[in-house]
């Protein structure tokens, strides 16, 4: 499988202290990989040094075998789409007129919006399950409703990556199933690899192809869920030896 | 006085149109502006006179008629104004500057204290000096559309159609800069530079339209609310919506202003505040029953 992004020998400080510590890892082509560890383990950070957000202070990243810095930020947009954490809305967009903010990097000349484009945007709203939401208010929507209406404006990216940082954070069991389910057919359907930060690892483990364990900026292990995400392995990983509680 | 008559002619071209155009002028940049600043920002409670510029105008004015006038400085009112908003613009976006990046943060803090700054020093000096001038000038800055001439609205006209113009071309980046700065960078916008971009121009539309007008305050900050639950908030429709009622209803507050206790003349930002903060309540409370705050 062709190579999408490359994280090489990467390193990234943030007032002197290093919060990225010579992380190489690769996201293939068809992949579907669960970045997980404790809160400041440097995940988001990563994440953000592959969009550009974050420079790197040694090491590089690749975005197609090219360095990340040959890349304009609309070509990167064209290829790597990125979902943060938390979305505040300032204004009452609708549904449609969110989804249709992810056409941008593939129309960046036009100023009003084509027959292609909202046929673009009825597909990826479709895809996801929103298309009855189209008119409504981004406000009345719930937040898995809300992911998914962000899922839809990376789906019109039309990326080969989708990047997403706890995507499932606030939402229900039925709306987290829903969004793994969804983020699963994705990636066997549509053919885009994603790179996923979450804590909700029993639920994850049922989808995900790759386990990715991060800790104080390091890549500390990596394999199959079946062998990473196990309650001996997470056990250790988190140092819960005195409890007796299982993860999965 | 009869229509029709050489007297009537006179009022109507040499005064009534020409505060006519000035109010369709200015309610259009305060309008665009606010709207601007809003998605910028990413706060639905900001206004063109937020962060400074207005104050800094108000100030280089007052400054200006108490100590300099005295002399032989025939800088007019505008021209000192626009240079007191240049100056409040030009502070205001250095010390917001964050490693080479424009913080946003950083912007409304020192914009909303540079502003009490200047209206502090504006009191300061009232206190001080006391003259006719001084309280002329204090009127003007309640908002006042009445001195004007042609060739003043002429300037204001090419200066404000054009930073609209230039701020119209933006309007899809402005609905994803709404969206916050790292999605807007992972959708492809150029963010550091298109925040400068639209930063500038609506600063100078608010020093334009403060340099001939005074503080005209609720323009800025109701009329993109109103055009936003007419139009909605699709920024290429939002702007032009916005100008064209900013435009429409400063006409409107001014011809109140100056008919409700005629002869006397009140300050027309009276009236859109009058007006403006009850309607505000209102839309907030249509809002809030479609449950979209």
């Amino acid at each position: 499988m062709a190579e999408i992004l490359r994280w090489d020998n990467v390193y990234f400080a943030y007032d002197g202290q290093f919060e990225i510590r010579g992380v190489s890892f690769v996201l293939n082509e068809g992949d579907f990989t669960l970045f997980f560890g404790a809160n400041g383990a440097g995940k988001t950070t990563l994440f953000r040094l592959a969009l550009g957000l974050l420079n790197t202070d040694q090491g590089r990243i690749f975005l197609g075998g090219k360095p990340l810095e040959t890349w304009k930020t609309v070509e990167v947009a064209q290829r790597v789409a990125y979902l943060e954490q938390e979305l505040q809305y300032t204004f009452p967009f609708t549904v449609e007129e969110i989804v249709l903010m992810g056409r941008f990097p593939h129309t960046t000349n036009q100023f009003w919006d084509r027959k292609e484009d909202f046929e673009v945007v009825a597909w990826a709203m479709e895809t996801v399950g929103i298309l009855r939401f189209a008119k409504r208010s981004i406000f009345q929507l719930s937040g898995g409703e809300r992911r998914k209406v962000e899922i839809a404006r990376a789906l019109c990216q039309k990326p080969k990556l989708l990047l997403l940082d706890e995507p499932s954070a606030f939402l229900d069991v039925r709306q987290q199933v829903d969004l793994f389910e969804t983020l699963d057919r994705l990636n066997r359907e549509e053919g885009i690899a994603i790179g996923l930060i979450s804590h909700q690892l029993a639920l994850a483990k049922n989808f995900v192809k790759t386990g990715v364990f991060m800790k104080d900026g390091e890549i500390v292990e990596h394999g199959t869920p079946e062998r990473i995400l196990t309650n001996e392995q997470i056990s250790y990983f988190f140092e819960l030896a005195s409890s007796k509680v299982l993860v999965f | 006085m009869k229509w029709g008559s050489p007297d009537s002619k006179f009022v109507l071209m040499n005064i009534r149109l020409p505060r006519t155009l000035l109010a369709l002028l200015v309610g259009v940049a305060l309008a665009l502006s606010g709207a601007v600043f809003q998605a910028l920002l990413r706060n639905p409670l900001a206004d063109p006179h937020l962060l400074g510029v207005s104050a800094g105008g108000a100030l280089g004015v007052v400054i200006g008629s108490s100590f300099l006038m005295a002399g032989s400085l025939a800088l007019s009112i505008p021209a000192l104004s626009l240079l007191g908003s240049l100056l409040a613009v030009v502070f205001v976006y250095r010390f917001s500057l964050r490693k080479g990046a424009l913080s946003l943060y950083t912007l409304l803090l020192i914009g909303v204290v540079m502003n009490s700054v200047f209206i502090s020093v504006i009191i300061f000096i009232q206190s001080l000096v006391r003259s006719d001038e001084l309280m002329s000038v204090l009127f003007w800055l309640l908002g006042n559309l009445s001195f004007t001439n042609y060739r003043r609205i002429l300037f204001v006209a090419i200066v404000i159609f054009t930073s609209a113009a230039l701020l119209f071309s933006q309007a899809r980046k402005l609905n994803i800069l709404s969206l916050g700065e790292s999605t807007a960078h992972s959708l492809g916008v150029d963010v550091e530079s298109t925040k400068r971009f639209v930063f500038f121009f609506a600063a100078l539309l608010t020093g334009v339209a403060v340099s001939v007008s005074g503080i005209i305050g609720f323009i800025g900050l109701v009329i993109p609310h109103l055009a936003r639950l007419l139009f909605g908030s699709d920024y290429r429709k939002l702007l032009p919506a916005s100008a064209v009622l900013g435009g429409i209803i400063l006409i409107f507050s001014d011809s109140v202003a100056r008919t409700i206790i005629a002869p006397q003349e009140l300050p027309v930002g009276v009236i859109t505040s009058f007006l403006g903060a009850p309607f505000f309540f209102y839309l907030l409370k249509c809002q809030e029953a479609k449950r979209v705050i």
